[in-house]
């Protein structure tokens, strides 16, 4: 079965209805995907494999961008792994469409559904062959952090001390699990949502909640983030 | 660079307003677009910028939009 064939044109949203309500003025380009994805005829199936299109050469190409990050063996699953990211993502962007805004181009939206699809799936092949280390915290991971002085030296010796401290005593269970996984053992949020049967948002969430109750207690020993300093690009 | 204040941000994630995944996933079409644009998206989305400083799987997203949007004509 194609993926035309899965997922037929849409009902009572009506994209280009949306469009003109909202007096937004679409590119040509996007105006002719979201007549070729919203016609009943056979301009959608040839929409649909233009879309399909579309979307395995941005999948090919992110897989090739991500290689030489991944390990050895999933050299060989790159092409399947496009071709389902393509494919999943193709019925998303065909089930959401009566959201699309027009507020960016088409195809950035669309480009936006196999992203996802494909980096989830990259970095679950990334992970698949290692373990999640969320109750065994190597916090001197947290030092390679590049100290300008043999004071901030000190200080991050110091620092790594009170974050493993508050971690201890103020964090949930949950909590701690999944602040040291993503932020001591930079394990992706999604490889954690996977094995932990939850969702990105929810992980995030936790992870956010874990960091206001750290900032809180870190500020309370005298460690307090100064804003402007600090970042990371 | 301050040792210790890079750390406590990359502990802590930006202060501010956060927008989350969702919200983030919702609009980062158009904040990539904007950024590309030489737009000022992280002072249009300031809670969505927040979030990409703050979330590693987001970030990474965004960055892998913007590389697709920059070659949108893909060989």
């Amino acid at each position: 079965m194609s993926v035309a064939e899965l997922v037929r044109p849409f009902e009572p949203c009506d994209a280009l209805t949306v469009m003109a309500d909202a007096a937004v003025a679409l590119d040509p380009e996007s105006r002719g995907w979201l007549e070729a994805l919203r016609s009943d005829g056979p301009g959608h199936d040839q929409g649909v494999a233009d879309l399909y299109a579309l979307l395995h050469r941005a999948a090919r190409h992110e897989a090739q961008r991500r290689r030489a990050s991944l390990p050895a063996r999933a050299a060989d699953d790159l092409d399947d792994i496009a071709r389902q990211a393509a494919g999943d993502a193709v019925v998303v962007v065909l089930r959401k469409i009566g959201t699309y805004r027009g507020a960016s181009r088409f195809t950035t939206w669309a480009y936006k559904f196999v992203i996802f699809e494909v980096s989830a799936a990259l970095r679950r092949e990334s992970w698949r062959d290692r373990t999640v280390t969320m109750d065994d915290p190597e916090w001197e991971r947290l030092a390679d952090v590049t100290p300008s002085t043999p004071l901030d030296r000190v200080e991050i010796r110091e620092l790594i001390g009170a974050i493993e401290r508050s971690v201890a005593a103020d964090l949930t269970p949950r909590q701690r699990d999944i602040f040291v996984a993503v932020v001591v053992h930079d394990v992706p949020i999604d490889v954690l949502a996977d094995r932990l049967d939850s969702t990105r948002g929810a992980i995030y969430k936790a992870l956010h909640d874990a960091r206001r109750k750290l900032r809180s207690s870190l500020e309370a020993q005298g460690w307090a983030l100064r804003v402007g300093e600090g970042e990371v690009s | 660079m301050n040792g210790p204040q890079e750390l406590l941000r990359r502990v802590l994630g930006p202060p501010g307003e956060d927008a989350g995944c969702e919200r983030s996933i919702e609009v980062l079409d158009e904040y990539v677009e904007h950024e590309l644009a030489g737009r000022p998206a992280a002072t249009l989305y300031p809670d969505v910028a927040s979030h990409l400083a703050a979330c590693p799987d987001c970030r990474e997203d965004r960055d892998a939009l913007a590389d697709l949007v920059r070659g949108r004509n893909l060989g």
